[in-house]
């Protein structure tokens, strides 16, 4: 297939491939090969016809005088002196320097590649296909955002868990734990509206006063990282109680006496009602609530596992949601995320490379830390660097150690569809296609539906999809040095979409062909039963490491003037995509910090005036906005923009964990002239 | 077997008369009974008569609840007569159209004599009645058509509107001014019919009266009459056409119409593509007058008003206040009533003959408290710009409802 | 009679997504800067997404010297752009600020509740990409609920203009904050 095609005249089937629980389900109206409207795709079960307003705001992303244009090289790095090259000059310098590499070190673990959630395409593992077609080589592992969590739900379940989204509509009681849909997972509201028009209560825990809490009937707010102890609350008072739902426990679960024993003899309500700031009441009320309403649903919001309390958090709040029984009714259930991706064969990630002689397999470093990890590597250090998906710059934390690890690296190529700050940084950079001029396959982590993007229109100028970029270089690796790499570059993204509906994919989704993806999206058959077949864990468990003795409560451990760094999402972007579109753009300034009126009035910092946010690893200046919701000693600030927050989080490391972005700790001051 | 029925004489002529229309109905049954005959509409306006009557002074009082199908007797008095005689309701399928009324000149016979002719009449009248409804009501809907287009300017060309107009018999050459009547307290999801239906009767007949061929209309609350500008000294047309609303507002309140009904008039436009600002001006002099309590507002004589109703809120607020606020603290902290007597002094011009007679007060008291006033305020009340402050003030309070 | 379109706006299931500004935008393309429909925060806690709202009696109508609005039979306010010149009496005159000054072309545009779609019997795209349901189209000849009202607390004076919508206030909501 080549990309000159001209495109028909039409409605095309995309899915939204960004980081985000909808996938929603597009129609792309497109005439003359250009891209006139978007609208839902009303086939679509989950999303139901409506996008959100990043998703309208497509034409616009598409065909926007920023995006990149053509391959460009930097000389020297970060001197913003670009020069367009043509797309076989970009692969012969990057090909030549992997060669080079390879011949200097005698394997290719010189090169690395960092690539996350720009676009959760299947087809986009095309990048670690790429990888591992030429061999052992540095490979990014773990995930940043949700592995704590995932694990935690693993504990309980000994799998993924997380209920079908529709189902939450005939729910009586909804709680919301540190999720925010309202501004991260619009279209999940709709089904919340149904249940409450239906009769059902929501309830929304959150140390931040969010759009999603301010729709609650009841609105509980606690102290940044206690949800365990709120959590822990609750179990308290229905045990008490003896209000739990015995027969399901003792039949379906593992643990129940020593957990019970735990709530009983080291849990006291005073100390709950202490550590999270919530008075007794709201506790009560919030035990009421579970106790007396049937079917539940509880969700555990990414939120809460963005500290070092995240997994033991996850744990309690799911073990709530199984002493009461929810779990064991129709439409009781468990909201987190889940990983059904991985049921695919996933032929491009998982593709294997040739073998080398001595090395069997590629270097692994953690994604959580990574300019530290790959600064220690040595024999041979990493040289070579392939950004694609990801803006390093505005996202990940470790600055410092970023700006280290470039200046050592030898060649840094940056895939991405804007000249973000990290394509700023790199030598190469190469204009990438957005989903509507490439071929795709969708499985979302929150709903169950499986959904075809098409190739609607011809790439903007020179631009390429991942897996465009990915058969040209390893073509190009393999013309300079035979059998350089072994990727099955013939193959088109048609082959390898079909490729990953097997015929067992093809059973679970009611397909009997690929084109009835075309048709539109098919939804997974989700056998409940089954799903409850095994036994949960109640936490905490012995297997978590026992039941730990507990934090001592120390009212004072945070110092005063220290604050705690929130940095959720914002409306209008995910992360640092959409920056560049003027029309979600229009009013609100970029580095807007949210702070508490306590806060304000002591350090005499007025509205909308300019402040500075610091800690041990930077500064950033920005313009305050007095929220009088907020509790005292949090600082909320959103991500990207022009002088990007991520520069602030401080990550104490730990194995098998996401990064603690919320454990990150600033000083807060009004802003000077003359200050750095 | 079925028993040879006799069909009375009078009953095939009233129905052969009956077909020419309600007027030689009545006419001919006024003929049979030697009795004149009326017709009225639901509310005793009166529809049609035998009898050479005033038509604005008639009043029907019936001398007790009125019974389905039956004849009542009932009182029948004009501005020089009072009369006994019977009434009987005319209706349709339980849909009310209005009164078939005998007035018996001398003395009150029996009912039964007259009741099957009567009720007879009524049933024949019922059927006409309701025909000329329907095809009322069938013409209106290309006619609504086109007055919703003129009145919302969706006819570009005077031309077109001329022409369209001479299908309905209108003469859209000559100048037209819009007044809009509708209820005080009405929200956009009025569905009242009735009352709507009777407005649009009083407004029909009160244009009737005036010699116009009535263009009007109705709109969700509002009847909304075109009214053609037949007078060409623009002053006394002006004074004519208020005598007008007035009456209408009369005589809605004389049948105690609820809501209450308020109007409000347009400017005059000679060209009829310009006629829809006309008929926004007089809603706008609608909701304006109903805050100013203005009886008949006119939309021209409202221009300091429409300022201050558009202005920022607070800033009129604080303008209010200073110029009023010492009063209304001085008031509150007395108990006192200054306010009032200054709001009553502005309405009256400044004027104190007038003020102190509106409310019963003495002259030598009103001079000491306006002398009061004067303090309290630290300003003169003969001073113009004074008073302009003053009258704006107590309009701001009228209009945004400040208290 | 005639239908006589409106907007329904739900404040309580209003989740300020701002979906269907955009939306009007992806539909309509207008350019950046042009807001026919925008979300903005009335009051604490209560979001409106408002746009022309076709008043029954609109004054954007009676101030424009060019004659360029015109109201279809079933409620519509347009404005022809080629007719207006840019005076902008229509912009300062509307209470919701609906009417659209565009610099550049000097032109004045406001949103004509889609009304090709609505001929195509279509809702308007801002009502189409409500995922919440909180912006509905109705016909306020039948419409009725005794729980509707005509404002909003913090919305602009409806006497006037009588704006073709009717609102769903936000409900009495339980809150536990931190002391502070």
């Amino acid at each position: 297939m080549t990309d000159v095609v001209s495109m028909k005249d039409g409605i095309y089937r995309n899915t939204c491939p960004r980081n985000c629980f909808g996938s929603c389900g597009i129609l792309s109206y497109v005439k003359n090969g250009r891209l006139m409207k978007v609208t839902g795709d009303p086939k679509h079960g989950f999303t139901q016809g409506k996008l959100c307003a990043k998703g309208y705001a497509y034409t616009q992303f598409v065909y926007n005088p920023k995006r990149l244009k053509y391959p460009m090289l930097q000389t020297p790095r970060g001197s913003g002196n670009w020069k367009r090259i043509s797309w076989d000059e970009a692969y012969s310098i990057i090909a030549d320097k992997i060669i080079e590499l390879n011949h200097r070190y005698g394997s290719n673990l010189a090169c690395g590649y960092n690539k996350f959630s720009g676009n959760l395409g299947i087809l986009h593992y095309a990048v670690e296909g790429m990888f591992n077609s030429i061999g052992p080589h540095t490979k990014p592992v773990g995930n940043p955002c949700a592995l704590t969590g995932k694990l935690a739900v693993n504990q309980s379940f000994g799998h993924s868990f997380s209920s079908p989204p529709e189902e939450m509509a005939h729910a009586k009681l909804i709680v919301i734990w540190g999720a925010n849909p309202a501004v991260t997972n619009v279209h999940q509201m709709k089904y919340l509206y149904e249940a409450k028009r239906n009769g059902a209560k929501l309830i929304v825990i959150d140390p931040i006063f969010t759009r999603t809490a301010e729709k609650a009937d009841l609105y509980i707010q606690i102290k940044p990282g206690t949800d365990l102890w709120l959590a822990y609350g609750v179990a308290k008072l229905l045990i008490k109680r003896g209000n739990y739902a015995e027969s399901f426990i003792r039949k379906q679960t593992f643990g129940w006496e020593e957990y019970k024993h735990f709530i009983e003899t080291k849990i006291e309500l005073e100390d709950v009602s202490k550590r999270t700031g919530a008075p007794l009441e709201a506790i009560e009320l919030l035990a009421d609530a579970y106790e007396t309403t049937k079917p539940a649903v509880t969700w555990s919001g990414l939120g809460i596992q963005r500290n070092k309390h995240g997994s033991g958090s996850i744990g309690a709040i799911t073990s709530i949601a199984i002493i009461t029984g929810n779990l064991g009714i129709p439409s009781g259930g468990l909201y987190f995320m889940h990983f059904d991706v991985e049921h695919f064969p996933l032929h491009l990630y998982n593709h294997k490379g040739p073998a080398h002689p001595s090395i069997h397999t590629s270097r692994e470093i953690d994604m959580s830390n990574y300019p530290k990890s790959a600064l220690a590597l040595k024999d041979p250090p990493l040289k070579f660097l392939w950004i694609a998906s990801r803006n390093i710059i505005t996202q990940d934390q470790d600055l410092k150690g970023w700006k280290q690890l470039f200046d050592r690296l030898e060649l840094i190529v940056t895939v991405d569809l804007y000249l973000t700050k990290t394509a700023e940084e790199s030598d190469l950079v190469l204009p990438a296609a957005t989903h509507f001029e490439e071929d795709d396959l969708h499985v979302s982590y929150w709903h169950y539906w499986l959904s075809i993007n098409q190739k609607a229109i011809p790439p903007y100028w020179e631009a390429k999809s991942d897996l465009q970029i990915a058969r040209e270089l390893t073509r190009k690796l393999n013309e300079l040095s035979p059998g350089f790499s072994n990727f099955p570059y013939e193959k088109e993204p048609l082959d390898w979409i079909k490729a990953e509906l097997t015929p067992d994919i093809m059973r679970q989704y009611s397909l009997t062909s690929y084109e009835d993806l075309l048709a539109g999206p098919h939804v997974k058959e989700i056998d409940s039963a089954q799903q409850f077949q095994t036994k949960f864990w109640l936490n905490p468990f012995e297997e978590s490491g026992g039941l730990t003795e507990l934090e001592e409560y120390a009212p004072e451990k945070q110092q005063p003037g220290v604050y705690t760094l929130l940095t959720p999402q914002s409306l209008l972007k995910i992360h640092s995509q959409y920056e560049m579109l003027p029309w979600l753009n229009q009013e609100e300034s970029d580095n807007m910090i949210e702070i508490s009126t306590k806060a304000a009035e002591e350090l005499e910092i007025a509205n909308y005036t300019k402040m500075e946010v610091f800690n041990e690893t930077g500064s950033i200046v920005g313009t305050a906005k007095i929220n009088p919701s907020l509790p005292n000693n949090v600082v909320v600030a959103a991500q990207a923009g022009s002088n990007p927050i991520n520069k602030l989080i401080t990550h104490c490391h730990s194995q098998e964990s996401s990064t603690f972005f919320y454990d990150s700790t600033v000083k807060i001051r009004k802003w000077r002239d003359g200050r750095v | 077997m079925i028993k040879q029925q006799v069909i009375p004489d009078f009953v095939q002529e009233l129905l052969t008369e009956s077909s020419k229309g309600v007027e030689p109905l009545i006419q001919k049954l006024s003929t049979l009974l030697s009795c004149p005959i009326l017709v009225t509409d639901p509310f005793y306006q009166l529809y049609c008569s035998t009898a050479h009557l005033d038509m604005n002074e008639i009043v029907i009082i019936p001398n007790k609840e009125f019974e389905r199908d039956s004849l009542s007797s009932c009182e029948i008095s004009t501005r020089d007569t009072i009369s006994a005689g019977f009434v009987a309701p005319i209706s349709l399928h339980q849909k009310h159209l209005g009164f078939l009324v005998m007035i018996c000149e001398d003395n009150m016979p029996d009912a039964a004599l007259y009741e099957q002719a009567i009720l007879f009449t009524a049933s024949l009248c019922a059927l006409q009645m309701q025909k000329k409804l329907e095809i009322k009501q069938e013409k209106g809907k290309f006619k609504d058509a086109f007055l919703f287009d003129l009145l919302y300017g969706n006819i570009k060309k005077k031309q077109d509107i001329i022409e369209y107009g001479a299908l309905w018999g209108w003469n859209f050459t000559v100048p037209h001014q819009i007044i809009v009547f509708s209820f005080v307290q009405y929200d956009q999801f009025f569905t009242d019919q009735e009352k709507i239906n009777i407005l649009l009767q009083l407004v029909e007949k009160e244009l009737i009266c005036q010699q116009l061929n009535p263009i009007i209309m109705i709109k969700q609350a509002q009847v909304i009459a075109v009214v053609p500008q037949h007078n060409p000294d623009m002053e006394q047309f002006t004074l004519q056409i208020q005598a007008f609303a007035n009456n209408v507002l009369s005589q809605a309140e004389k049948i105690k119409l609820q809501p209450q009904i308020a109007c409000g008039l347009g400017k005059v436009y000679a060209n009829p593509a310009e006629l829809f600002r006309s008929y926004q001006e007089a809603k706008v002099a609608f909701e304006l007058g109903v805050l100013l309590k203005t009886r008949t507002p006119f939309f021209v004589e409202l221009g300091l008003e429409r300022i201050l109703f558009n202005h920022d809120l607070q800033d009129l607020k604080e303008y209010y206040d200073h110029c009023l606020g010492a009063l209304i603290r001085y008031d509150r902290d007395h108990e006192g009533n200054l306010l009032e007597t200054l709001e009553t002094l502005a309405a009256h011009q400044f004027d104190m003959g007038k003020t102190a007679a509106a409310i019963f007060l003495h002259r030598n008291t009103l001079r000491y408290r306006i002398k009061k006033i004067e303090e309290i305020l630290n300003v003169k009340l003969d001073d113009l710009n004074v008073r302009l402050n003053i009258i704006a003030a107590f309009k701001i309070k009228l209009l945004r409802k400040l208290s | 009679m005639f239908k006589r379109v409106g907007f329904r706006f739900n404040a309580d299931e209003c989740i300020g997504c701002r979906a269907c500004e955009i939306a009007c935008k992806n539909e309509n393309q207008t350019p950046t800067g042009i807001q026919w429909r925008k979300v903005t925060k009335l009051a604490p806690e209560i979001y409106l997404s408002h746009s022309c709202f076709h008043c029954d009696s609109p004054e954007c109508f009676r101030v424009c010297p060019e004659r360029a609005f015109s109201k279809r039979q079933d409620g519509i306010v347009q404005i022809d752009e080629n007719i207006c010149t840019g005076c902008q009496l229509c912009v300062t005159a509307c209470p919701y600020g609906a009417p659209q000054f565009n610099p550049e072309t000097k032109k004045v545009s406001k949103c004509q509740m889609c009304y090709q779609r609505q001929d195509m019997d279509l809702v308007p795209a801002c009502v189409e990409a409500c995922t919440t349901g909180a912006l509905k189209q109705v016909d306020l000849n039948t419409f009725s609920d005794e729980n509707a009202v005509r404002s909003l607390q913090g919305f602009a004076d409806v006497t006037i203009t009588c704006p073709s919508v009717v609102f769903y206030p936000v409900k009495p909501k339980k809150r536990y904050f931190l002391a502070t």
